[in-house]
C-alpha cells in the first residue's frame, strides 16, 4: 500500500514536471517520461490515465480537446496556476528527500542533477 | 466514438465520460502505433480490454458511476439479475408465507384442546402427518430462497465490483431499497396471517451440525475442489453453505403428542353425564378426570430429545371409579413447538448496514462538488438516513428494548447458533429486530419501522439533489470546451 501511494506520489511529479514544460496530451507525457528517465521509466496507460483525471478533478491541470493530425479527437493537458504551485513545492521537497536518501545509503547525486 | 472499447454500460460510465475516454485512449493507442507498430498497439489494446484494466482506469470516476447507474434504465443483464432476485425472494416470503399457514393450521391452542369438553377421544381430531412432509417442503424452498437470494446478492456485487465502485455502490442502494421494502412489507403482512406456537413443547435440541461439523465439511469441500474442478465445485459448496446457514437451525422437527386420557369406567352412563352436567355447572366446563400429554420429537436435522408434560389437570378425589387409560397419538407437529417463522424473512434485512456505508461515500464523494444549498441539503438527508438506518439496529440490539431478557442480544444469539453457549430455536437472524418490525403498538417501535423504510429512499433524493446541481454536469460533453 504504501509502495503504491509512493509510486502514485511520484507518477503525479513525473506529469507535473511533463506539464512544467508545455501542454501535453496522454501519449505524449508518457513518452517524455521514458525518454527523459533514459527508459528506466515506463508509465503504462492504466496508471497514467486515472492520475491524469484526478489531477484534472482537483484543479491541478486544466484540459481542452483538439483536432490531431490524423483528425482525431485529442485530449491536451497543461498545468494551472495550483498545478504550478504544487510542481514548485513538490520539486524542491522531493529532491531533499532524494539527497537525504541518497546520503543515508551512501550514495551521491550526478553533479548539476539536484534543483535542475 | 470509438467501438474498440465497448459500450459505456460495460465501464459503468456515462455515454459522455465513456466517449471522452474511448477517444483519449484511441489517441494513443494510434501515437503507439505510429511509434513502435502495429504489434505493439494491438498488444496494448487487447490489454485495454480486460476488465481489471478498464476498472482501474474508471477508478477516477466513481461519482460518474454511481449517479450514471442509478438514474439509467437497466441493462438486460441487470434484468436478468432482478428476475433472479425476485424469484428467490418469492420463493423465500412463499416459502415463510406457506409455513406460516401451515403452522397455523395445525398448531393446536393447549388450552382450547382440553377445554373442549372432548372427554370422549373419538373427537379428538387426529392431525395428517403429510402436514410435517409438507412443512419440511415449504421449509427447504424457504431455505434455498434464502440461499439463492444470498448467492444471487453476493453475484450482482461481484459484476459490480468488477466494473468498478461506483457501480459497486449504486447496486448496493438499488437491492437495499428493494429489500427492505419488500421485507417490510412482508413483515407487516405475515404477522397478522401467523399466530405464535400454541403447543409448548420446550423441546430440548442438541444440534448435530455444529459449528464443528461444519467446519469439517468446509474443509472436505475445499479439499475436493482443490482436488476435483473447483470451478464446479464452488457454486454448490456456496449454496450449501448458505443453506446450512440459513435455514438448518430452523428446520422443522417431527413431533408427536400422545395424550393419556383417563377415566372412571366404573360409573355408569347415567352417573358419569351428571358427573359430567354438575362440573360443567361448577366449572363452566367438563374435562375428562385426568391425564397428561407427552411430546415425542424424532430426529431430522436436529436431535431431539424428548420431553414428558406434567399433568394438565388433577386427579378427582370424588368418583369412586377404577381408572381405564387410553393412549392417543394426537398429532405430528411440525415446526410449531420450535421456532418462530418469520425469523427467515430476516435475512432480507442483511444488508441494511451496507446501505450506511453508501450513504456515507455517497456525503464524501460528491460533498465538494456541489453548490452550498444543495451541500447543505444533501448534509441534512445524509444525517438523517444514517440516523434511521442505525437507530433501529441498536436499539434492537439492546434486546430488552424489544422484549427479550437482557441477555438475548444478537451477539449472545450468534454466540448460542455457533454452539458456543447454550443453544436456544427461538432465535433467528436479528431476532431483536423481527420483534421490533412485528410490534404494532408501541409508537416508538412504529416510529422506528417506519423510518427504516423511509431512510431506505432517502439516498435516491439525495441523488435528485446531485443530479440537479449545476456543479457536476458533464464539463467534457463539449469536446471543445476548456476545463478548469
Amino acid at each position: 500500500m504504501a509502495q503504491q501511494e509512493y509510486m502514485a506520489g511520484m507518477l503525479r511529479l513525473l506529469i507535473l514536471n511533463e506539464l512544467s514544460r508545455g501542454e501535453g496530451y496522454g501519449y505524449g507525457i508518457a513518452r517524455g517520461i521514458q525518454q527523459r528517465s533514459g527508459g528506466d521509466l515506463t508509465v503504462r496507460p492504466e496508471s497514467l490515465y486515472p492520475v491524469l483525471h484526478r489531477m484534472e478533478q482537483e484543479g491541478l491541470l486544466s484540459c481542452k480537446w483538439i483536432e490531431a493530425d490524423n483528425g482525431r479527437p485529442r485530449k491536451v493537458y497543461r498545468l494551472t496556476k495550483k498545478g504550478q504551485g504544487r510542481w514548485e513545492k513538490g520539486r524542491v521537497q522531493f529532491t531533499k528527500q532524494a539527497q537525504g536518501a541518497l546520503k543515508a545509503i551512501g550514495a551521491d547525486l550526478e553533479p548539476g542533477s539536484a534543483g535542475s | 466514438m470509438d467501438t474498440r472499447f465497448g459500450h459505456p454500460d460495460d465501464w459503468g460510465l456515462s455515454p459522455e465520460r465513456h466517449s471522452e475516454i474511448a477517444n483519449e485512449l484511441s489517441d494513443h493507442l494510434d501515437c503507439l502505433q505510429a511509434d513502435e507498430g502495429g504489434d505493439a498497439a494491438q498488444a496494448a489494446e487487447a490489454k485495454l480490454a480486460t476488465p481489471w484494466v478498464r476498472r482501474r482506469i474508471s477508478s477516477a470516476h466513481i461519482a460518474d458511476q454511481l449517479t450514471t447507474t442509478l438514474l439509467r434504465w437497466p441493462t438486460s443483464v441487470e434484468w436478468r439479475e432482478w428476475m433472479w432476485l425476485g424469484f428467490w425472494i418469492v420463493l423465500l416470503v412463499g416459502g415463510v408465507l406457506a409455513s406460516a399457514h401451515l403452522d397455523a393450521s395445525h398448531a393446536m391452542d393447549s388450552n382450547s384442546f382440553w377445554a373442549t369438553g372432548s372427554y370422549n377421544i373419538s373427537t379428538v381430531t387426529i392431525q395428517q402427518p403429510i402436514l410435517f412432509y409438507a412443512d419440511t417442503l415449504v421449509w427447504l424452498l424457504a431455505g434455498c430462497g434464502i440461499a439463492g437470494l444470498i448467492s444471487q446478492l453476493l453475484l450482482i456485487s461481484g459484476r459490480a465490483w468488477q466494473k468498478g465502485k461506483g457501480v459497486l455502490l449504486a447496486r448496493i442502494l438499488h437491492l437495499n431499497t428493494i429489500l427492505v421494502t419488500v421485507g417490510i412489507l412482508a413483515v407487516t403482512l405475515l404477522k397478522s396471517t401467523y399466530s405464535s406456537p400454541q403447543f409448548p413443547a420446550n423441546v430440548e435440541i442438541e444440534p448435530v451440525l455444529n459449528v464443528y461439523t461444519y467446519s469439517i465439511g468446509v474443509v472436505i469441500i475445499i479439499a475436493a475442489s482443490l482436488i476435483l474442478r473447483p470451478q464446479r465445485l464452488w457454486p454448490i459448496a456456496l449454496f450449501c453453505t448458505l443453506l446450512w446457514a440459513g435455514t438448518v437451525l430452523t428446520a422443522p422437527v417431527r413431533s408427536d403428542v400422545i395424550c393419556t386420557f383417563a377415566h372412571s369406567a366404573s360409573m355408569s352412563d347415567v352417573s358419569v353425564q351428571s358427573y359430567l352436567d354438575k362440573r360443567w355447572q361448577e366449572h363452566g366446563y367438563t374435562l375428562v378426570d385426568g391425564g397428561e400429554y407427552q411430546i415425542v420429537s424424532h430426529a431430522f436435522v436436529l436431535h431431539c430429545s424428548n420431553y414428558m408434560r406434567v399433568p394438565y389437570t388433577n386427579w378427582h378425589e370424588d368418583v369412586p371409579a377404577s381408572m381405564v387409560v387410553d393412549k392417543l397419538t394426537v398429532a405430528s407437529l411440525a415446526t410449531a413447538p420450535l421456532h418462530n417463522t418469520l425469523h427467515s424473512l430476516m435475512w432480507l434485512f442483511i444488508p441494511i448496514p451496507l446501505t450506511a456505508v453508501v450513504v456515507m461515500y455517497m456525503l464524501m464523494l460528491f460533498q465538494h462538488r456541489l453548490r452550498t444549498p444543495a451541500r447543505l441539503s444533501l448534509l441534512l438527508l445524509g444525517t438523517v438516513s444514517l440516523c434511521f438506518l442505525i437507530a433501529p439496529f441498536l436499539y434492537s440490539l439492546m434486546a430488552i428494548h424489544v422484549g427479550h431478557s437482557p441477555n438475548m442480544s444478537f451477539w449472545h444469539s450468534t454466540l448460542m447458533r455457533l454452539n458456543l453457549l447454550p443453544f436456544d430455536p427461538s432465535f433467528g437472524p436479528l431476532p431483536g429486530l423481527l420483534r421490533l418490525l412485528r410490534d404494532s403498538h408501541n409508537p416508538l417501535h412504529v416510529n422506528l419501522k417506519y423510518g427504516l423504510l423511509f431512510a431506505s429512499w432517502l439516498p435516491w433524493l439525495m441523488l435528485y439533489i446531485i443530479s440537479h446541481s449545476s456543479l457536476l454536469s458533464h464539463k467534457a460533453a463539449n469536446p471543445d470546451m476548456e476545463t478548469t
